[in-house]
């Protein structure tokens, strides 16, 4: 049975958005099937005096923790990467560690993290390359870019097969400010790994076109609906008068399209004063929207939650009326799929991946804060279409199953010889 | 003689642009007439147009044949303003007493579900009186949209003096009864109840899949089959069944010709006239206290009004019916009976929905959310 060493990003409890939430469930569903797990992952181990940059979390770690999952091993690695990492938000975070640090009188090695994330990313590779001398297994699977030079690395190493698994590209996350070292990268990555697995064909496309990838390596493997226990419905709700709420949940980036949220936010309150539109989420627009906000003077219409977790992000759901995801750019996009599964109607952007799996939800383009509005008007307005797209969107939930996404995985794998 | 009435529907409704919220109170007009007009003159060219010329051929080369046309207001208003050649070809076909206009409801509506049958009666009364103005005279049998029938539709048309309805031909309606004779209906006897044979509908389209066996002796085997039992029944089809595969297509049609001249030269069956089914005696009677369509699986009314947002568009629509009648406004009226077409309830079906980056107004929730939000603009019209 194959052993697989997955470079992954998060594992619950701590998960961050969707790529840990990805690489969590999908290694969770593998195991399922028999296969074999050592999942690698970045994670800060603050506080610890030098010479500990390699964390090692073993089984009884694990266990410790609550993962008593058999076949999986997890290894963390010290290092400052996180998801969603830009240039300028890791020169922020390493400096605030470094911060956290001194006051403590911790003679903290000026080369401990990488001075910039690029060294920082190669800095992580050599780690994992470390870890890899030490284990064995038969093939390599990582996730998006800042994994590729340890699965290059690791690949050249053991000549192992690798699968690269692509959750969002430079372009999705920065736009046009697509930074080119680091779509130069993931180009050789893919270019190097032996099957792409792309999150959409909408990403699938980009891959082809913008990469110049060959085809017939690149497969689609839609995410599914995130693993949570559901909880019975509140029957609060009825009769209960409130203010009917309006969900954004994401990071605050150009790549969300939170700015269309605000302006639609403006055109529904023109009509219906007492909506209240939630922004939960952290990200590098966060002032320039707050500012937009005042200027429009709806301020008392708007609550910044700043990044929630776990059971805020749940108690939010339960709340909302309705879920609205702009994104200007999604290769996929689990957060309709987590308000679906609270019985929340969801509004999403036509340029989400998710929109390929899905049939009822309201679908937007994420330009027409018009159309925005007047589709959030419509769920607030008709209690007849929010139960309908409940109701149906259970359907929709019911097809998308972390077993599926594994089957088609180990399909790939198949096709690689493992 | 057992007897066939073949005969025809058509409807087009009137495409409706799409409807934003913050179009309510601008007042626009809510139809997109140029893309109805294209849908017209597209269905003119590939349906219309040759099964009409293969009926009129019929007409002219085969002794005793005639059918019979079910087609709504809406269609022949569409075809005054934008085609009236083919107001003028109907009138020719009129003259020679071969068809019958049997009446629909004007604007294809589900009035006839809507509790106090006011509004249906207008409309039928309208519709008759657009017959009789293009043709000279009008039905006396009634084809409701989507061959829905229920006993109250029953007495609605025998109060209105209608002595046929055409029904589905189906188990829920006829139970283990040969759907293939006239039936009464239970709750006024005058009126007959007339069967659509819907496999032997099915198996007339089925000339198109490429079945192995030759579809025509097929047809006229089953025809043949049935005759001993049969007295007279419907097969009653859509028009825009035939040249669906393009404009090239020609076996619908071929197969169209062929059925007329073989039905009364191979089998038993003659051809008539719904009202001519009428005559004989009947067998027994049939009663619906619910409402049955020819819809399969589920032989009702949900694909128009099965669920929660079709109802409540449904419900929202006729809750307008007082304010609507109160206003004494005949444009508000034909605004609002064009907007009770059962086409625009059918686009709100979510089984409908589909996957991916659908365009703008295509699924059946935006059918819904612009249609709503027609009908905010139209109440603020009132």
């Amino acid at each position: 049975m194959s052993r697989v060493l997955m470079l992954g990003w998060e594992f619950p409890p701590q998960v961050s958005g969707g790529l840990g939430v990805a690489c969590a469930e999908i290694s969770r569903a593998l195991i399922k099937r028999g296969l074999d797990i050592l999942l690698v992952l970045p994670r800060p181990a603050r506080h610890r005096p030098a010479g500990f940059a390699l964390e090692i979390v073993t089984l009884q770690d694990a266990a410790a923790r609550g993962l008593t999952l058999p076949r999986l091993r997890l290894r963390a690695v010290d290092s400052l990467l996180r998801p969603y990492l830009s240039r300028e938000s890791y020169l922020r975070l390493d400096a605030a560690v470094a911060a956290d640090a001194l006051p403590h009188g911790l003679a903290l090695p000026p080369d401990l993290y990488g001075f910039d994330l690029f060294a920082e990313v190669h800095r992580y590779a050599r780690l994992v390359l470390a870890i890899a001398r030490t284990e064995a297994f038969d093939l390599i699977h990582a996730h998006d870019w800042m994994t590729i030079p340890s699965a290059m690395a690791v690949r050249h190493l053991s000549r192992r097969p690798l699968v690269l698994h692509i959750h969002s590209l430079e372009s999705d996350r920065a736009g046009a400010q697509a930074d080119p070292t680091i779509v130069a990268l993931e180009r050789r990555g893919m270019e190097a790994a032996d099957h792409v697995i792309a999150v959409s064909h909408h990403t699938r496309d980009r891959i082809l076109s913008e990469y110049g990838i060959a085809p017939g390596k690149v497969v689609v493997v839609h995410n599914a609906v995130p693993h949570r226990k559901r909880r019975p419905v509140a029957p609060a709700a009825a009769g209960r008068r409130r203010k009917q709420q309006v969900l954004f949940l994401g990071r605050l980036t150009h790549q969300k399209g939170p700015e269309y949220f605000v302006q639609a936010a403006a055109r529904v309150l023109t009509v219906m004063p007492r909506v209240t539109f939630i922004m939960a989420g952290a990200g590098d627009m966060l002032p320039s929207l707050v500012e937009e906000v005042s200027r429009l003077r709806l301020g008392r219409h708007f609550r910044f939650t700043g990044f929630l977790r776990g059971a805020e992000v749940e108690a939010l759901f339960a709340e909302a009326d309705v879920y609205v995801m702009p994104s200007v750019s999604e290769p996929f996009g689990l957060a309709p799929l987590e308000a679906m599964a609270h019985d929340v109607p969801v509004i999403v952007s036509r340029e989400a991946g998710v929109c390929e799996v899905l049939r009822h939800a309201l679908k937007v383009d994420f330009w027409d804060v018009d159309d925005i509005a007047n589709q959030i008007l419509a769920a607030l307005r008709h209690p007849a279409l929010a139960r309908e797209l409940a109701r149906n969107g259970r359907d929709d939930l019911k097809a998308l199953r972390w077993t599926v996404v594994a089957e088609r995985i180990m399909r790939i794998y198949r096709n690689l010889g493992c | 003689m057992p007897r066939l009435a073949l005969g025809f529907h058509l409807h087009l409704p009137h495409r409706l642009r799409p409807f934003s919220y913050f179009d309510i109170g601008r007042h626009l007009d809510y139809r997109d007439d140029a893309v109805t007009r294209a849908v017209l003159a597209q269905t003119i060219a590939v349906h219309w147009r040759p099964v009409l010329e293969t009926l009129e051929a019929g007409v002219a080369d085969v002794g005793g044949f005639r059918f019979y046309l079910a087609l709504s207001g809406t269609l022949l208003d569409q075809l005054a303003a934008w085609a009236p050649e083919e107001l003028d070809r109907l009138r020719r076909l009129a003259d020679g007493g071969k068809v019958e206009f049997v009446v629909t409801p004007a604007t294809q509506s589900l009035a006839a579900l809507h509790a106090p049958p006011a509004e249906f009666i207008e409309q039928t009364d309208a519709q008759r009186a657009c017959l009789r103005a293009l043709f000279g005279f009008s039905s006396s049998t009634f084809r409701n949209t989507g061959l829905l029938y229920n006993d109250a539709l029953a007495r609605c048309l025998d109060e209105a003096g209608f002595r046929a309805v055409l029904a589905p031909g189906n188990a829920r309606l006829f139970g283990w009864r040969k759907a293939q004779r006239p039936f009464s209906a239970a709750p006024c006897p005058a009126l007959r109840v007339l069967p659509c044979d819907l496999s032997l509908a099915a198996s007339f389209n089925a000339h198109q899949s490429g079945a192995a066996r030759s579809p025509l002796e097929n047809f006229l085997e089953i025809l043949s089959r049935a005759a001993s039992q049969s007295d007279g029944f419907c097969l009653d089809l859509p028009l825009a069944a035939f040249g669906g595969h393009g404009i090239g297509d020609q076996s619908g049609f071929d197969f169209l010709r062929a059925i007329i001249a073989a039905v009364p030269a191979r089998t038993p069956f003659g051809w008539a006239l719904p009202s001519e089914l009428t005559a004989g005696p009947v067998a027994a009677s049939v009663s619906a206290p619910e409402t049955i369509s020819a819809e399969s699986p589920s032989g009702d009314d949900s694909p128009w009004i099965g669920n929660d947002i079709q109802r409540d568009a449904f419900d929202s629509l006729y809750a307008l019916e007082a304010r609507v009648n109160e206003s004494c406004d005949p444009a508000l009226k034909s605004t609002w009976r064009m907007l009770q077409d059962a086409w625009y309830l059918r686009a709100m079906d979510p089984s409908t929905a589909q996957p991916g980056a659908t365009p703008a107004g295509d699924s059946p929730y935006d059918a819904y959310v612009s249609f709503m939000n027609i009908l905010a603009d139209f109440e603020s019209r009132i």
